[in-house]
């Protein structure tokens, strides 16, 4: 089916990411949240080849980008460019050092025999206490429900009560509603619609007249002379327009003056139409307060009574549990004075010392080694190795507007990557930039100009050419053809396929389009939730797509075609349905010849069976 | 043929502005027949939100009506002053804008936005308003209505926000619905289940429905009938089916060609060039400078509107009989393809 040529060297790889995680801390105190923005994320690009991450906007495909091109540091994980490692997270390893911290601490406590005992029988307390804490904790909501279930009598009544009061409010605000309608309806009745209309008629005529005579008035072109005849002209125009007018409604006038009732008439109604809605409303009101006070109070002593009972139960309950852990320390107590007091001769002591430092030794080295891998992580992070390297990688940002500095010119903007690297000499920068300018397609006199003069195609060139400067062998496009019309996105999008093949370039491309991603890409990540659900050759992915939610996008792509679209079936994607992920951990799995889907061992299993069922060859 | 709702006659707008005076639409003429949806397809700057914002009577001041009319209930909306516009927008016309983010109301709840609506346009008293409102944010699917009308906006998703600008646009029972780019700020997912809910109460309310966008694949699946602009004029105009199996103009093929289908390979057949400058609009045919297909007389000459059926009309010399026969883009070649595949 590809009529393309595949120009991907699959033995050279240009970008690794493994295990790339990224965190954000969200809030403080006790609203501190951890957001795992890319969790877990490992995958390859391989040397001239386009590979696209697709998912919808909170997926982490952005975050992900923007954590390779480090303008995020990296939480756990690392990423190599050309095989020289840029990006390292080091969150796991302060994690260690606290781990082996507080072993180190147990450890040299368990060298005098007394306390490895009475640490044994620690364990074992603080086992049995956190079991009745477990029930003490649930205490308070078992407690809780009772007092609604004894409280629902007061409840019921209020919600009643409630419930007749808004009803009242509604019928009122009805019949007052009904009451306005019909008053309006009276006063119209008692006006002369004719009259009305041609006043309405009138008042355009007038506006009009008036709009052409403030346009003559302004008018440079025409003499005075000229401009007074024609506002004669227009004045008697207007004249007999309104004449014509007047004549034209005069019978109707005249006609419907009959139908107009007499202003006592109106009068009267009204009056009738008042008293007929105040007698409404004050039956309402007696309704409502009838079946107020029908509704009958409930005993407040028995539940009053019932509370208390319930208070009761639970105190006595607590007080239970809690002479239990009062017992289970005591008892605790009494076994560790039983515990033969041992005064540790002289060369145990030094046996023990001997020890602790051989523990201690143990424990320091193994900080210091976490320490200096840190220290490495944030030593590459930092080296001049991993600046140089980087320079091969450049960011294509999405929005062409606010990506542009609107006070900068198109050759400050693009000559500035070059002018903070510092290596090129100011005459070669800008024979560099007229030179990209063209590549891009955009004329070089456009350097002088600012972004404001351009359409949104041409900005988003300019971001290009901004990236191209740096001859990078990797460029990231954080969804360049989002904010663009079809038209031009077409036009941006053959633009990259030219850099691409004349240049040797690799990108990952970021996307929420599949449609665009299907041509433009040679592999495709899927990501959901900070997650890689399935990662498969563009043609694989969109003909044996196996994970629900890749099926439910591919679902929602419009199609330019009315037949197809009749039959389009959007399908719905809900983790909580589909998935049962409490027991049976998931994995990133691979179903076919490159083609990873996340799933646990059962989804796997059925999903191998319908990859056979669609595939029947593959599977011979 | 359904009674005709809205007709719009040989409109002209234009804009002063200080480089000269700028032709955003230059004589556009259609009907909006009841209980239908319209398409406008264009690039941005083809006069589509334009012509749209004269039928709210909602133009900037620099505006300047050229000539034409816009007829609706026996009244020239272009005509109308602004105290009468009142009983029509929003009550008989209603509009759904582009962006969700930026059309409410940061600082006032939703649920109060609409009822907002309710209180003012039909003088409902609150409580009723109230009720009236979450009846409303249930219809267009928001789940738990009670508790979310007393929410802000930045309590919703984009997709959410676009259902209370729609309950909004719906609050008073309006007969049009004008949607200008609806779904263009949305994600994928979000953007099918927006144009559904659009489709479900276009049938369950008999709504109008002028549907603005520049992508077609969005369009095939709303509109009944098409109209493709450019530089300020109609270029085609027809039955859905018409328009996407037998295009007739150059700039309905380029826009067809321009999106990636299942057999696009490595080019796209991009336009090239940008739209002409309204400030100075060409001579001939707009399209003329990015038309492959372009003849002299289109440099010269502006093509009139050349009738292919009785609903499906095209602006281009083309389809006059003296022109010579073109070979047809891949693209459109493969779409009357598939369509010919299905009637057999």
């Amino acid at each position: 089916m590809s009529k393309r040529k595949s120009i991907v060297d699959y033995s050279q790889k240009v970008l690794e990411v493994k295990n790339l995680k990224k965190y954000f801390r969200v809030g403080v105190g006790r609203n501190k949240l951890i957001v795992p923005a890319v969790d877990d994320v490992t995958f390859d690009v391989y040397k001239r080849e386009v590979f696209g991450l697709v998912g919808e906007s909170g997926s982490g495909k952005t975050t992900t980008g923007r954590t390779i091109i480090k303008l995020y540091e990296a939480t756990e994980g690392t990423v190599k460019l050309n095989d020289v490692t840029i990006a390292n997270g080091y969150a796991n390893h302060i994690e260690n050092i606290k781990k082996i911290k507080k072993q180190r601490k147990l450890d040299v406590k368990k060298l005098d025999p007394r306390h490895a005992q009475i640490i044994k029988l620690e364990e074992k307390l603080d086992q049995d206490i956190a079991l009745i804490n477990y029930d003490l904790a649930h205490l308070p909501e078992l407690q809780k429900e009772e007092l609604t279930q004894a409280n629902e009598p007061i409840f019921e009544h209020r919600k009643k009560l409630y419930e007749l009061k808004t009803q009242f409010k509604l019928d009122a605000e009805a019949v007052i509603f009904q009451y306005k309608l019909d008053k309006r309806d009276i006063h119209l009745k008692a006006q002369n619609k004719a009259k009305i209309e041609l006043k309405h008629e009138l008042d355009i005529l007038k506006t009009n007249y008036e709009r052409k005579v403030d346009g003559l008035k302004d008018s440079a072109a025409l003499s005075k002379e000229e401009i007074k005849k024609r506002l004669a002209e227009l004045k008697s125009t207007y004249e007999q327009d309104v004449a014509a007018l007047n004549n034209k409604y005069q019978s109707e006038v005249e006609s419907s003056e009959a139908e107009v009732i007499s202003k006592k008439d109106a009068k009267q109604q009204l009056k009738a139409l008042k008293s007929e809605t105040s007698k409404q409303l004050a039956d309402i009101k007696a309704q409502y307060l009838k079946a107020r006070n029908e509704i009958k109070r409930p005993d407040l002593e028995t539940v009053k009574a019932k509370r208390a009972e319930i208070h009761n139960k639970y105190k006595e309950k607590r007080a239970g549990l809690n002479a239990k852990i009062k017992s289970l320390k005591e008892a605790f107590n009494a076994e560790v004075k039983a515990i033969p007091k041992h005064m540790p001769s002289v060369d145990e002591k030094l046996a023990m010392k001997e020890k602790a430092k051989l523990i201690d030794l143990k424990a320091k080295e193994d900080i210091k080694l976490e320490k200096s891998k840190i220290e490495a992580a944030k030593r590459i992070n930092r080296s001049k190795d991993t600046l140089v390297a980087s320079r091969k990688m450049q960011m294509i940002f999405q929005d062409p507007i606010s990506s542009l500095n609107p006070r900068m010119t198109v050759r400050e903007i693009i000559a500035e990557g070059l002018i903070i690297q510092g290596q090129t000499p100011e005459d070669e920068i800008s024979k560099l930039v007229d030179e990209v300018l063209e590549i891009v397609g955009l004329a070089p006199e456009y350097a002088t100009r600012y972004p404001h003069e351009f359409s949104g195609g041409q900005r988003q060139r300019i971001g290009i050419a901004r990236a191209l400067i740096m001859n990078p062998n990797f460029i990231i496009a954080d969804e360049p053809i989002s904010a663009l019309d079809v038209s031009i996105r077409a036009q941006v999008l053959n633009l990259l396929t030219n850099l691409k093949e004349k240049l040797g370039l690799t990108m990952l491309f970021i996307a929420h389009d599949l449609s665009v991603v299907r041509f433009f890409c040679d592999r495709i990540a899927v990501m959901y939730n900070g997650k890689i659900v399935e990662l498969a050759s563009s043609e694989e992915l969109f003909n044996n797509p196996m994970h629900p939610y890749t099926i439910s996008l591919l679902s929602a792509i419009p199609q330019p075609d009315p037949d197809y679209e009749k039959g389009r079936k959007r399908i719905h994607y809900n983790p909580r349905q589909e998935h049962d992920y409490r027991m049976d951990k998931p994995s990133l799995r691979e179903i076919a010849d490159g083609h990873m889907v996340y799933a646990n061992d059962k989804e796997f299993e059925a999903m191998k069976k319908t990859y056979a069922k669609n595939n029947p060859k593959s599977k011979a | 043929m359904a009674e005709k709702i809205i007709e719009v006659k040989d409109l002209a707008i234009s804009f002063k502005t200080q480089y000269g005076i700028l032709q955003a639409i230059r004589g556009v003429s259609f009907d909006l027949h009841k209980g239908e949806t319209l398409a406008i397809v264009g690039e941005s700057g083809s006069g589509k939100s334009v012509t749209s914002r004269a039928i709210m009577g909602l133009l900037a001041g620099n505006a300047i009506y050229e000539g034409g009319s816009i007829m609706y209930q026996g009244r020239d909306l272009t005509q109308l002053p602004e105290e009468l516009f009142h009983e029509i927008r929003g009550s008989k016309i209603s509009m759904i804008f582009q962006d969700p983010m930026s059309s409410l109301n940061p600082i006032i709840p939703v649920g109060k936005q609409i009822a907002e609506a309710l209180i003012f346009k039909m003088g409902m008293p609150k409580e009723m308003a109230k009720k009236r409102a979450i009846e409303l944010m249930t219809l267009v699917g928001i789940p738990e209505a009670e508790k979310r009308y007393s929410q802000y906006p930045f309590q919703f998703s984009g997709g959410m926000r676009q259902r209370i600008v729609i309950s909004i646009a719906l609050a008073n029972d309006a007969e049009v619905l004008i949607c200008d780019e609806p779904t263009t700020a949305l994600d994928v997912t979000i953007q099918g289940q927006i144009l559904e809910l659009i489709n479900k109460l276009k049938e369950e309310r008999g709504l109008s429905i002028i549907f603005i966008t520049h992508d077609l694949g969005v369009v095939a699946n709303m509109a009944d009938r098409i109209a493709v602009m450019y530089a300020g004029k109609i270029v085609e105009y027809g039955q859905s089916e018409e328009v996407f199996y037998n295009p007739k103009h150059p700039y309905t093929w380029a826009l067809l060609s321009s999106m990636p289908n299942l057999a696009t390979s490595n080019r796209l057949d991009a336009i090239q060039g940008t739209p002409p400058n309204m400030i100075f609009p060409p001579k001939g045919d707009a399209f003329a400078p990015r038309n492959q297909y372009a003849m002299a007389i289109d440099f010269e000459e502006q093509p009139p509107m050349f009738k292919v059926s009785d609903t499906h009309y095209a602006a281009t010399w083309l389809l006059h009989p003296d022109a010579p026969k073109v070979e047809l883009p891949d693209a459109v070649k493969r779409l009357q393809e598939l369509r010919g595949s299905v009637k057999k």
